[in-house]
């Protein structure tokens, strides 16, 4: 029986898993009410685990120190109750060497670097080379299903990561960002999602971890 | 009206500073039209912030501009709140005596960090620390962002930032991938760069060769920082440049 985790945990980890987002997105990330987040949102202020900032036209929450501790002391104990720690750390030991492949073909598909060190553009001009790019993040994106469903099966909160990883490859298509865009689907955002939800879950500091 | 630009002046400046290796002539001339293309950037915001201030439509500023009404909406729309900042940084303008400010912004042996290139494009800028999501509130647009690592959260920062310098990381790392995105140059690896760079007010970020640069004197009377080179390397000087 997968686990599912209390709503304030959820919209706190939302936070943590965007970065920095608004009240809406943090309804949006586990799907629950706007009037729910909102709660949360407004307690997590009071506590001082959330701080509110603007940049240029954007406005949104990003965690506090104090929050990212109790963010990671949340987890901990979540992960402790229902005993899928060994699960998870087996996890991320295979998900790594995934993750070295992924950045790879992700570097690969914005550009080309020489012998000599330079870096070029990739102008896709070359549908071979991208072709094979795309085959190797789908070939990524079989081997991340597995461990999607390992995690979702014991830890609820870890669904989607997998068809939005896929929903992104097959949108690629026409549009070239959903690969490694700085928009919230693509490619690259979702795995980079989820390597912060490992991380996060795990409570591995990340300053102490060699690239990437 | 403003004094048009002494380009005669700025040129013997630099020829001055630098009189036997054309390289580093061309260098310097890279280094400071990096800083002038950002100087002409923040003249335009100031002046389409007036203009949207003044209720004036994106049809008509992108005319004025010589540009569509959709182009001058998405290139200035998220920089218009940004108009003290602007403002500020036009009188500092003025005020400065240009010949004097090449002299100083040329200084050889300026190099103050170097770490891995990991997003191409040479761009100059204000030092902001950043230890934890605590400092973001600092961040003003056209900083260089210096921090040990970064995590999701941060990635929102490179949307306004002028460069990233990394202590950890690689050429493949999250951050760097992201930094390609947002088409701003970053230098990952450079260690120490936190400690190094924490008493200089602007540096340029190289981030086709990994330098980090002084553009005016460290801003307290310390001794200057060791030169970090970790990556000593061979970089060919055509790619410098590109």
């Amino acid at each position: 029986m997968t686990h599912v985790s209390c709503s304030s945990l959820l919209a706190l980890h939302a936070i943590r898993l965007g970065g920095f987002v608004d009240t809406q997105a943090v309804a949006g990330r586990y799907r629950m009410s706007l009037g729910l987040a909102e709660s949360h949102v407004q307690d997590f202020r009071e506590r001082g685990w959330i701080s509110h900032f603007r940049f240029a036209t954007d406005a949104g929450w990003s965690l506090t120190a104090s929050g990212r501790r109790e963010n990671e002391r949340l987890l901990a104990d979540e992960l402790a109750e229902c005993g899928a720690k060994a699960l998870v750390e087996n996890v991320y030991r295979t998900f790594l060497p995934l993750n070295t492949r992924l950045v790879q073909a992700c570097t690969a598909w914005q550009m080309t670097i020489l012998p000599d060190g330079s870096m070029h553009d990739n102008d896709h001009d070359d549908a071979e080379r991208d072709f094979r790019i795309l085959s190797e993040l789908q070939s990524l994106a079989n081997e991340l299903a597995p461990l999607a469903t390992q995690l979702t099966e014991r830890l609820a909160r870890f669904s989607g990561y997998d068809t939005r990883f896929t929903a992104a490859l097959a949108q690629a298509a026409d549009n070239l960002d959903m690969i490694t865009g700085t928009t919230h689907g693509s490619a690259h955002r979702v795995w980079f999602e989820l390597h912060e939800d490992l991380i996060a879950t795990l409570g591995i500091d990340r300053t102490l971890i060699s690239p990437p | 009206m403003v004094r048009q630009v002494p380009l005669g002046d700025v040129i013997a400046a630099i020829e001055r500073a630098h009189p036997d290796r054309c390289l580093d002539r061309l260098a310097a001339g890279v280094m400071l039209a990096a800083q002038w293309l950002r100087l002409a950037d923040q003249l335009l915001d100031c002046f389409v912030d007036q203009a949207r201030h003044a209720g004036l439509s994106w049809t008509e500023v992108g005319t004025r501009l010589g540009i569509s009404r959709q182009a001058a909406q998405k290139r200035f729309s998220t920089r218009v709140d940004n108009r003290h900042l602007a403002t500020a940084r036009l009188r500092g303008v003025e005020s400065c005596e240009f010949a004097q400010r090449t002299e100083e912004s040329v200084t050889p042996d300026a190099s103050i960090v170097t770490g891995i290139p990991a997003s191409r494009g040479v761009v100059a800028g204000p030092v902001r620390l950043i230890s934890g999501v605590d400092d973001f509130g600092a961040v003003e647009p056209g900083d260089v962002i210096v921090c040990r690592t970064t995590d999701p959260s941060w990635t929102v920062l490179f949307g306004l930032a002028a460069a990233v310098v990394t202590e950890i990381g690689g050429i493949l790392s999250h951050a760097a991938i992201v930094a390609r995105e947002y088409g701003i140059p970053a230098v990952v690896a450079a260690e120490g760069a936190m400690e190094a760079l924490a008493n200089h007010r602007n540096i340029s970020v190289d981030g086709t060769t990994g330098f980090v640069r002084a553009l005016a004197p460290p801003t307290v009377d310390a001794a200057p920082s060791g030169v970090v080179t970790r990556h000593e390397r061979q970089v060919p000087d055509d790619a410098r440049f590109m």
